[in-house]
């Protein structure tokens, strides 16, 4: 028997439209939007290629030719910028989804199961979020050795904890539901119980959080580039090329400034986005709208 | 409350051993045989047996719970042995950076309050007005901004337009004052805005709720002044959900001073671990990120007995 | 010469067409709706009425003290001793609050700040309106605290709030309210969350100061049972209108207005049934009004009342009638306050 999709359809709508009532959420969505769209349609927008070298161009302020300014090989920093942008979104929102696909199973497990599991599940979630998170990241990444790859990974373990400690306290609280124990009371399994009753009701702050982790995977990588640890040349990211930025930045600021001023307007539509959620799926709390 | 304390204290040794568990474990795993690493690094000829004694002095030819006992024992006491880049003790790698890291990162908090508590206070005074927009949208801009960018910004302006004030480089208190803290605002303002982001959101959600309290009520049936009111009742009572994320915030300081010390070359603990994770110095980094741990857990220890003493009802308990 | 009507006692508060409102949801919800009422010195008068019908908004109202926002003192006028105090500017209303006219609320377990001491909240009381030095504010503190009956009173003064119960803690709201000496006094529900025998201490206390302080009781409840043990007046008020006004015997023996009928049958009595019951009889089932209090924003044309009334014709359906003198002293807000006697239970 296949099991029921979390959102029945009536719910769905009826967050959809405090979603769309709720300034803050809508005000990411379109940035966010932006952002995300202006990425995926590099290949059309972008005037050049990547990796166009152009001698002749080197380290040329923003003008007519370049809107953006040329990098220190002579690359339009605007193209380089969008197509930053895909690697830099695809590894933030890969290790999102990594976190969140162990992270839930996870807390469901914690949560449900409980005792002995329970207990060092949680103390190693513990400990985990005790360490900085960059910290942690470059610690990790130091360990599988410099690459985007290994930086996802890290990444996704560095938000990891947080999601297993969300969906485990969900899980506590709605354990005790009435409802829970009325499908226990008629002998419904446990798999199916925790699938079908319990999980739905997990996602709408996993969601929140996800949202949320997109800005912060973000933010993360940029800086693991940044530090040399993540993004290895030829890979561009919108931290490596910060980095890059970085040794001209009295000369040529708008190398580090064009990718550093997209990372920041997309973690703050992600992180409008997560706010605005959270405002309309917990409707106990307060914000600014 | 003595009671209280011994067992919040016994609770973080499981939580600091664990975690020196996972350091040790996950610089075991660091690619590259150190040996061949540490030799590498010299010039003169080296033999087999040169090798081994290096390796045995390193105790890498130990089983590895020996290998940990060892470690953690001589940490107990101070010694994290010696670093692999140029033989010191690690200890004495360590020691001179925290300093540098301590002044910007305790400025930094300094300013993140001084603002951020009264920013969240005032937002929290009129929801939906005027103020509590710009007041909430300059908070998630500053928890948007990566460091990279706010201390970029900076250096450009400030230090290399208007030459106001030293682009990199940190001058110790013991060579100037002036000169200490001309050099460790810029870096003390870019981390600022990190940890004055969560404060100040914190700190709306904390006045938001006590705001609404009865006792806000009577105060203000009594005839004090608004300011009176905020001051002598709603403070006190929202304070306490902002010193518990002191602990989260000192997590918050040491990630960000990562990448602040980079950017402005200050010789401090955050640098130190990016410049031995990149020289593959392991001893470093596993006293490092040890150091880094206790302090943060430390920190959130303190952070639960000072809720205890500012909350009278917690006392009793 | 006949002085059956003495000069009366000098209004120290009159409310005229007081129009509170609230917005909710884009709506405008009037929760005091053009009330009237007057307090004389030295006179405890009762609001009363269920839960929603605008008596602790009444009492903010007059202390100016509505949350805004959502809500907001639409018009009408509040005058105490003469001044309006609708016009006056904050810090004027500031300085009127808690010295001239003081407000108890109905929780005492929220309403004491639970991170300082009892003494330093009662000290601000007082120094916020007059300037003894610390000893003094301590000494008058405690001297407040022994008036309302606390025991060991100087010791209480450095006791936190959740070391005292609640009936302590009313106390200790009152004693605040009290320490400047006001002239009007708003007690909004202050027994309602006590147990029955702490309520009639707390009245007791309440009555005691009165005696001493001459100060001026409007006395807000949903207790019949308080009201007639410690009013001289009675304001029935419903859906934000003020519905019946009479002295309490009055209100109790002959009412005029078909709600406070239904509240007064309403009470269960013990009495009634003992004395009538004899062996086999049976029991008479409590009489309720019938129907549900209405909702502040979904309230009728007319009469507010006229949905659950009895007596209720096409007139009250389509006008409001208007809160006048049906006989001396007794207003009654009713097209039909002749028939209310035919209500008898």
């Amino acid at each position: 028997m296949p099991v029921r999709r979390g959102f029945p359809r009536a719910r769905l709508a009826e967050s959809t439209a405090r979603l769309l009532g709720n300034k803050l959420a809508l005000v990411g969505l379109v940035i966010s939007a932006v952002v995300v769209g202006l990425i995926l349609l590099a290949p059309i927008l972008a005037p050049y290629r990547p990796d166009a070298i152009d001698y002749r161009a080197l380290l040329q302020a923003p003008s007519a030719a370049h809107p953006l300014g040329a990098d220190d090989l002579g690359r339009d920093v605007l193209t380089r910028t969008l197509y930053g942008g895909r690697l830099s979104l695809a590894v933030s929102l890969t290790s999102v989804l990594l976190a969140v696909a162990v992270g839930v199973p996870l807390g469901l497990l914690a949560g449900y199961v409980g005792g002995a599991t329970d207990e060092i599940l949680m103390r190693l979630v513990d400990s985990l979020m005790a360490l900085p998170s960059l910290v942690l990241a470059l610690t990790i990444t130091a360990v599988l050795g410099p690459g985007l790859v290994n930086a996802m990974f890290a990444i996704a373990v560095v938000g990891l904890p947080a999601i297993t400690r969300l969906v485990r306290g969900q899980v506590l609280t709605i354990k005790h539901n009435d409802y829970v124990l009325a499908a226990r009371s008629v002998g419904v399994r446990p798999a199916v119980l925790v699938m079908r009753h319990i999980m739905p009701n997990v996602l709408g702050p996993v969601l929140v959080q996800a949202a949320l982790g997109i800005g912060f995977a973000i933010i993360t990588e940029s800086s693991v580039s940044f530090l040399g640890l993540g993004a290895q040349p030829p890979t561009a990211t919108w931290g490596s090329m910060v980095q890059v930025g970085f040794q001209y930045l009295e000369t040529a600021p708008w190398i580090a400034l064009a990718p550093a001023a997209m990372i920041f307007v997309a973690v703050l539509g992600f992180n409008l986005l997560g706010e605005g959620l959270r405002g309309s799926l917990d409707p106990t709390s307060r914000s600014a709208t | 409350m003595l009671n209280y304390a011994a067992r919040r204290l016994l609770g973080t040794i499981p939580v600091i051993f664990l975690t020196s568990v996972i350091v040790f474990g996950l610089m075991r795993m660091l690619p590259g045989d150190p040996v061949q690493l540490l030799v590498g690094q010299s010039q003169a000829e080296v033999s087999a047996a040169t090798i081994a004694t290096i390796r045995h002095e390193y105790r890498l030819d130990e089983p590895i719970y020996v290998q940990y006992l060892a470690w953690a024992g001589h940490a107990l006491s101070g010694d994290f042995g010696r670093s692999l880049q140029n033989r010191e003790p690690v200890w004495q790698v360590l020691r001179p950076r925290i300093l540098p890291t301590m002044q910007i990162g305790l400025t930094a908090w300094i300013l993140a309050i001084v603002v951020s508590v009264p920013l969240g206070a005032i937002t929290a005074r009129r929801p939906g007005s005027a103020a509590d927009w710009i007041g909430t949208g300059a908070a998630l801009t500053g928890a948007a901004m990566p460091y990279f960018l706010v201390g970029g910004l900076l250096i450009y302006f400030v230090a290399l337009r208007w030459g106001l004030l030293p682009p990199s480089g940190y001058v110790p208190p013991t060579q100037g004052i002036l000169a200490s803290a001309r050099s460790t605002i810029l870096p003390a303002l870019t981390l600022s805005l990190g940890l004055g982001a969560v404060i100040a959101r914190q700190s709306r959600a904390s006045f938001g709720e006590v705001l609404q309290f009865q006792y806000i009520r009577s105060a203000r049936a009594k005839g004090l002044s608004e300011t009176k009111v905020m001051t002598h009742h709603a403070f006190k009572n929202a304070m306490l959900p902002v010193v518990t994320i002191l602990g989260v915030q000192l997590a918050t300081m040491f990630s960000g001073a990562v990448v602040t010390e980079t950017i402005f070359a200050i010789p401090g603990i955050g640098r130190l671990l990016v410049d031995s994770i990149l020289g593959r110095d392991y001893t470093v980094v596993q006293a490092v990120v040890l150091f880094i741990t206790v302090l943060v857990v430390l920190a959130n220890l303190l952070v639960d007995l000072l809720y205890g003493l500012l909350d009278p009802r917690i006392r009793r308990a | 010469m006949e002085g059956a009507d003495l000069a009366p006692d000098p209004e120290v508060l009159e409310v005229r067409g007081l129009r509170t409102e609230l917005r909710l949801h884009n709506r405008v919800v009037p929760v005091v709706n053009d009330l009237s009422f007057s307090l004389r010195a030295s006179e405890t008068l009762g609001i009363v009425g269920e839960s929603g019908c605008g008596k602790s908004m009444t009492a903010l109202s007059i202390m100016r003290l509505v949350p805004d926002p959502p809500g907001r003192i639409a018009g009408g006028s509040v005058r105490f001793c003469g001044t309006e105090l609708l016009d006056l500017s904050d810090r004027q209303m500031r300085k009127l609050r808690g010295s001239s006219i003081s407000m108890v609320f109905q929780e005492p377990m929220t309403s004491l700040n639970p991170v300082r001491t009892i003494g330093s909240q009662i000290v601000e009381a007082i120094v916020t309106h007059r300037d003894p030095g610390r000893r003094a504010a301590q000494e008058q503190a405690t001297e407040m605290l022994r008036l309302v009956r606390i025991p060991d009173a100087r010791a209480r003064l450095d006791d936190y709030p959740h070391h005292l119960s609640g009936g302590m803690r009313q106390r200790v709201m009152i004693a605040m309210a009290l320490c400047c000496e006001p002239r009007v006094l708003l007690a909004d529900e202050p027994t309602t969350a006590l147990d029955v025998t702490i309520q009639a201490q707390i009245m007791g206390v309440i009555a005691e100061l009165r005696e001493r302080l001459g100060t001026a009781i409007v006395l807000i409840t949903h207790d019949l049972g308080v009201i007639a043990e410690s009013c001289d007046r009675v304001l029935v008020m419903y859906g934000g209108h003020g519905v019946e006004e009479a002295t309490a015997s009055a209100l109790f023996a002959a009412p005029l207005h078909p709600y406070t009928r239904g509240l007064l049958d309403s009470v269960p009595r013990l009495s009634a049934g003992a004395a009538s019951a004899s062996i086999g009889e049976p029991r008479r089932r409590l009489r309720e009004i019938k129907g549900t209090v209405p909702a502040l924003d979904e309230l009728p044309p007319g009469c507010p009342y006229a949905p659950r009334c009895p007596l209720a014709s096409a007139q009250c359906h389509a006008a409001m009638p208007p809160l006048i003198a049906k006989r001396p002293r007794h207003l009654a807000a009713c097209w039909h306050s002749d028939r209310v006697a035919e209500l008898s239970p």
